[in-house]
């Protein structure tokens, strides 16, 4: 990456730099202060009150969860790419840092995936030298614990970053347990069909919700809290408009009522709204295509891995200076503006 | 080629932009939704301002400021004094120049000094009125998400903020809220009743009350929705449920800022007339079903100590403090029975609002006002002093007895929705 700096090209207008960056940052922009700063309305609030020692019920806890899950990805990556284009707009490329980490089909895919630069830092800088892989199956696994706690105590001096650490760790020594089982067995651990690739997509987008409860809660009792309520231990509970709702399904409402569940007003689930936010969301970071891909006719990132960024969408959707894309990202552009600043809202009614 | 195209490319895709700045704050200008801007009020386009309602401490804090108000005289309080107080009543001073009322709903005391500050800076006051809840001085009731200090002309230790006035631009006109705010201002023109809307004195409008209280069931199911809500949030808000004057970290009480406006009020010499909500006597009893009542006379002890100590400090006499709350012949009004959502009562909305016949009768008093057609009952008001407090307080204690006695089921259902409050609490 650094010779780029060094090369005259470098620093200097160029239309087409400019106009691939631009969309770049903008794109970034938008990932960050409108859907990030968007979800993240259904995320704190339930964080928040698991500290405060509120118990959640089912359906706020998993809302949180999930909502603090597209919030962090969607922060991050987006002010990944605006650090990409910014490069980009001035000729510099930069290395790619996320590629669509939550289609990841396993733990060890979703590293590969989720903040690649600091992943590459940490096996080059700790695991290598602490003897990687060569020196047999169990100091593997110890060097790869190390390597995770502190890549956990790396995002923040306290114990639920170890701990989520600590908890990726032992996902990745399930991971190669399970594929040295695979090879045994004398399966091709590279084939696998679409429905077994959802299965495992969804197994490890769980897992890593899971640990991201760790991530974001302040304290290890408010982690814990929350996860009990998303395993159901604290009941089930929706708004109580909804037991009219569900009654018009063959009497749902009633039937989920006899068995314990509550219909009430409920603090920090916000029913369908959120419910149609996080669903769109989680569309979006499954099936749709990143903005590497989306970019990949202009080569956005500097590979670190090769062919990661490879286009795998439709050409119809990738982008060129054409008048479509120009529209579209205007469009972009003017939303992501308009998202930087709220008017805070304060609804009261009485009656 | 490809060059021309990035050119062209680029100069498409910033036109856009440029355009697109250009005519969104004009557009949100010209729309006004919040009622902050000296746009025409054009009938069937922005005249109505249904926005306004959702973003009053904006709105109001940016109204006040505006040639044409700049108020000497305001109305200043919750959402009961939103309701129920007439800026317009004959009672204030005839040299004000101008009243506005400044209620705003939810906020509590520290809100209210902090507003009442902001208008002494923009317009010396020379009359206020203000309307005191005992759910104000809970430190468990924290500021309202769209309270910001910024845009108050004063900062709390009363020096001047020179920026309040570019605090709201930016999100006003360039913004997705402000631009969906003034999409809903347009669709919503038709006063139909499905917006909550402000007069431009900043009076809460009641024209679509009645059928709203008809919609949601009558009368009763108001009130009872309204207790409801009183004991398990404005009373005791999440995530604490708590109510306390006292702030146990820093020890500070919220007396604190309602002696800071006294000292103001005393300092400048305005004529500061303060009350204490006349809420329906429903809300008197929810209070004490949820325990709170001990705390609720001792708050009272402390208005007046409060005054008297600010008074005596300043040299000028004490201002005048009236109970309107507690069991006289308004607030003991009848409720309506369950299922009956044709019957309208005269002087409440539900237990908390009161409506304007009766905020009007509550000026009458405070100003001593003489209205030809309207009698203020003798019972309707209790100027509060240092002297006769106990008494008070014991009186109302004996009332209360006698109300209970008369109403045995409308205090067993305020009970009962106390109790299931704290059945709640316990499987929380």
């Amino acid at each position: 990456m650094l010779p780029q700096f060094a090369e005259k090209s470098s620093l200097r207008f160029n239309a087409e730099n400019m106009a691939v960056g631009l969309t770049i940052f903008f794109i970034g922009l938008f990932k960050k202060v409108v859907l990030a700063d968007g979800v993240a309305v259904y995320a704190s609030p339930v964080f928040d009150a698991a500290l405060n020692g509120f118990t959640l019920t089912f359906f706020e806890a998993w809302g949180g969860a999930l909502a603090y899950t597209f919030q962090l990805y969607f922060d991050f990556s987006g002010y990944s790419d605006m650090a990409i284009g910014l490069g980009r707009m001035f000729g510099i490329r930069l290395p790619l840092n996320f590629h669509s980490p939550y289609k990841a089909v396993n733990i060890i895919d979703f590293w590969r995936r989720w903040h690649i630069t600091l992943s590459r830092f940490l096996r080059d800088y700790l695991y290598i030298p602490l003897g990687g892989n060569r020196k047999g199956p169990l100091r593997r696994g110890i060097n790869l614990m190390i390597t995770m706690l502190l890549g956990g105590l790396w995002h923040g001096a306290g114990w639920t970053f170890v701990i989520w650490g600590g908890l990726h760790g032992v996902y990745m020594l399930i991971n190669h347990a399970w594929q040295g089982f695979r090879r045994l067995l004398g399966q091709d651990i590279k084939k696998s069909s679409f429905v077994g690739r959802l299965a495992s997509m969804t197994l490890t987008f769980t897992a890593v919700v899971v640990a991201w409860v760790f991530f974001r809660a302040e304290s290890f009792d408010s982690a814990l809290s929350i996860l009990q309520s998303m395993i159901g231990l604290n009941g089930f509970a929706l708004p109580e408009t909804y037991l009219g709702y569900l009654n018009r399904l063959f009497s749902l409402g009633t039937r989920l009522a006899e068995l314990g569940w509550q219909f009430e007003r409920i603090e920090f689930f916000k029913g369908i709204r959120e419910i149609a936010s996080l669903g769109f969301l989680l569309l979006l970071v499954w099936f749709a295509p990143n903005t590497q891909q989306l970019m990949a006719r202009y080569r956005p990132a500097f590979d670190t891995y090769k062919g990661k960024s490879e286009s795998s969408c439709w050409q119809w959707m990738q982008w060129q200076p054409r008048r479509r894309w120009a529209i579209v990202c205007s469009v972009v552009t003017l939303l992501a503006i308009l998202g930087l600043t709220r008017v805070s809202e304060f609804l009261y009614f009485q009656f | 080629m490809r060059i021309s195209f990035n050119f062209s490319y680029l100069r498409l895709y910033f036109g856009l932009i440029i355009i697109g700045l250009l005519f969104i704050p004009i557009f949100n200008f010209v729309v006004d939704s919040y009622n902050i801007y000296p746009s025409p009020k054009i009938q069937g386009f922005n005249a109505i301002k249904p926005e306004f309602a959702g973003h009053m401490r904006m709105a109001k804090a940016i109204d006040i400021d505006i040639d044409r108000f700049h108020p000497d005289g305001i109305a200043l309080g919750s959402s009961r004094t939103s309701a129920g107080i007439d800026p317009e009543h004959s009672g204030w001073n005839k040299s004000i120049s101008c009243c506005y009322n400044l209620g705003i709903h939810g906020a509590n005391i520290y809100e209210i000094m902090r507003h009442f500050q902001h208008s002494h800076k923009l317009s010396p006051l020379e009359q206020v009125a203000l309307g005191l809840d005992f759910y104000m001085f809970n430190h468990y009731k924290q500021n309202s998400e769209d309270f910001d200090e910024s845009r108050l002309s004063v900062t709390s230790d009363g020096m001047p903020n020179s920026d309040y006035r570019i605090h709201d631009l930016l999100p006003t006109l360039i913004s997705a809220d402000a631009c969906l705010a003034s999409i809903t201002t347009i669709k919503k023109q038709l006063n139909d009743g499905k917006s909550y809307l402000h007069l431009l004195n900043g009076q809460w409008e009641w024209s679509h009350n009645k059928v709203r209280i008809k919609k949601a069931g009558g009368h009763h199911k108001a009130f009872i929705n309204n207790e409801k809500s009183y004991i398990s949030n404005t009373w005791f808000p999440e995530p604490y449920n708590q109510y306390s004057f006292i702030d146990p970290e820093t020890k500070s009480s919220t007396f604190e800022y309602y002696a800071i406006l006294l000292k103001t009020a005393y300092r400048y010499h305005i004529d500061l007339r303060i009350f204490i909500s006349p809420s329906h006597v429903r809300q008197w009893e929810a209070l004490r079903a949820a325990g709170l009542w001990p705390l609720f006379e001792e708050w009272k002890q402390k208005l007046v100590e409060i005054n008297e100590q600010e008074a005596a400090r300043s040299g000028e006499p004490r201002y005048p403090l009236w109970d309107f709350s507690g069991y006289n012949s308004l607030t003991t009004e009848d409720v309506p029975p369950d299922g009956d959502s044709e019957t309208q009562m005269k002087w409440y909305w539900e237990s908390s609002h009161y409506k304007k016949e009766l905020g009007d009768l509550v000026l009458d008093r405070i100003f001593d006002y003489h209205h030809l057609e309207r009698i203020v009952p003798d019972d309707f008001g209790v100027l509060l002093t240092p002297k006769n407090i106990i008494a008070h307080l014991v009186q109302i204690r004996a009332k209360q007895r006698e109300y209970q006695r008369l109403h045995p089921e409308d205090v067993a259902e305020i009970e009962e929705l106390a109790k299931n409050w704290q059945k709640s609490l316990i499987f929380d």
